[in-house]
């Protein structure tokens, strides 16, 4: 009886200490993790990926972005709150329709995949310490576009 | 069906059964329950842990680490199986350790053990699906079912 009670406490900590956090969470929008891209040389200009992150500061619900963008193509990573992961794949959606209106001459691609996030992460570190040329960028970017489409 | 059957019994024996039902020990099913979700929660933790590995430190996506994960899963229950310690999980955890993917593998791998005796065609080859056969072929149905469903769906539906 007593890893009964044990259990059913343990089980409504846990279910309380779950829903808990959810209610207070902040509605502002300050904490979101963006840098701008300060890049002067021409080859690798990344003023449309800023202008992407721009647009996309304004959703509340977006945590995290990071984009890349070279020669007609545009990639955009973003992270959202955890509790409003069920609506990943609307936001998402969303996200590219206005962007593919915001940039009707670029090639855009949106993904949530937090492997995307990371990768266009560590290639707006290189290309900030501009430690890669503008033929690795497209050959990364293209790898990275092809990632992006892979199913299985 | 069963009352029907017990009606049909002689008196002594469903005077037995009466008997029998205030002696036997009842099933704790809700701390058998709580038992299974912790304990295939943490199946599922710590499958979670191996498919963020696989996106951190390999070339997976979120949408392509699953398969990895789940060889990586099975893979972890043939040695535990094989050691004789998911047994032991099986028996503490119950349906917790039977449902993730893991009893799947772990049902494969002890008939396998099990029908060793018998020679490695007509005993471990002709065992080792004995449980896991019918999980593959229902699955398999059924997702075909669905495809087609979807399919239809897509095609004439516009959806």
């Amino acid at each position: 009886m007593g890893v009964l009670r044990f259990f059913v406490i343990l089980a409504l900590s846990m279910m309380l200490v779950g829903c808990g956090t959810d209610n207070n969470a902040v509605d502002t929008n300050e904490d979101i993790d963006y840098s701008m891209i300060s890049s002067s040389s021409n080859s690798l200009d990344q003023s449309s990926a800023n202008q992407a992150k721009e647009k996309l500061k304004k959703y509340e619900d977006i945590t995290k972005i990071h984009a890349v963008s070279h020669s007609k193509k545009l990639l955009v990573a973003f992270e959202i709150k955890h509790h409003k992961r069920f609506q990943l794949a609307e936001l998402n959606k969303k996200v590219q329709k206005k962007l593919d209106k915001e940039f009707p001459d670029l090639k855009v691609e949106v993904s949530t995949d937090k492997k995307l996030v990371l990768e266009l992460k560590t290639l707006e570190e290189k290309i900030e310490n501009q430690d890669i040329s503008a033929k690795k960028l497209k050959k990364e970017v293209n790898r990275l576009i092809k990632l992006k489409k892979d199913k299985t | 069906m069963a009352d029907k059957k017990k009606k049909n019994l002689p008196p002594a024996a469903q005077r037995y059964q009466t008997f029998a039902k205030h002696r036997e020990v009842k099933r704790p099913l809700l701390k058998n329950c709580i038992k299974a979700f912790l304990v295939g929660g943490f199946i599922c933790f710590i499958g979670q842990i191996i498919s963020t590995m696989y996106v951190y430190f390999f070339g997976f996506t979120e949408q392509t680490a699953g398969n990895p994960t789940v060889a990586t899963l099975i893979f972890i229950t043939m040695f535990l199986t094989g050691f004789g310690v998911y047994d032991r999980i099986g028996q503490f955890a119950g349906a917790g350790s039977a449902v993730p993917v893991t009893g799947f593998g772990n049902a494969v791998i002890s008939s396998a053990i099990e029908h060793r005796a018998e020679g490695f065609i007509l005993g471990v080859g002709g065992n080792m699906f004995k449980l896991a056969g019918p999980v593959i072929v229902y699955g398999v149905f059924s997702a075909f079912v669905i495809a087609l469903i979807k399919t239809i769906l897509i095609k004439w539906g516009g959806l």
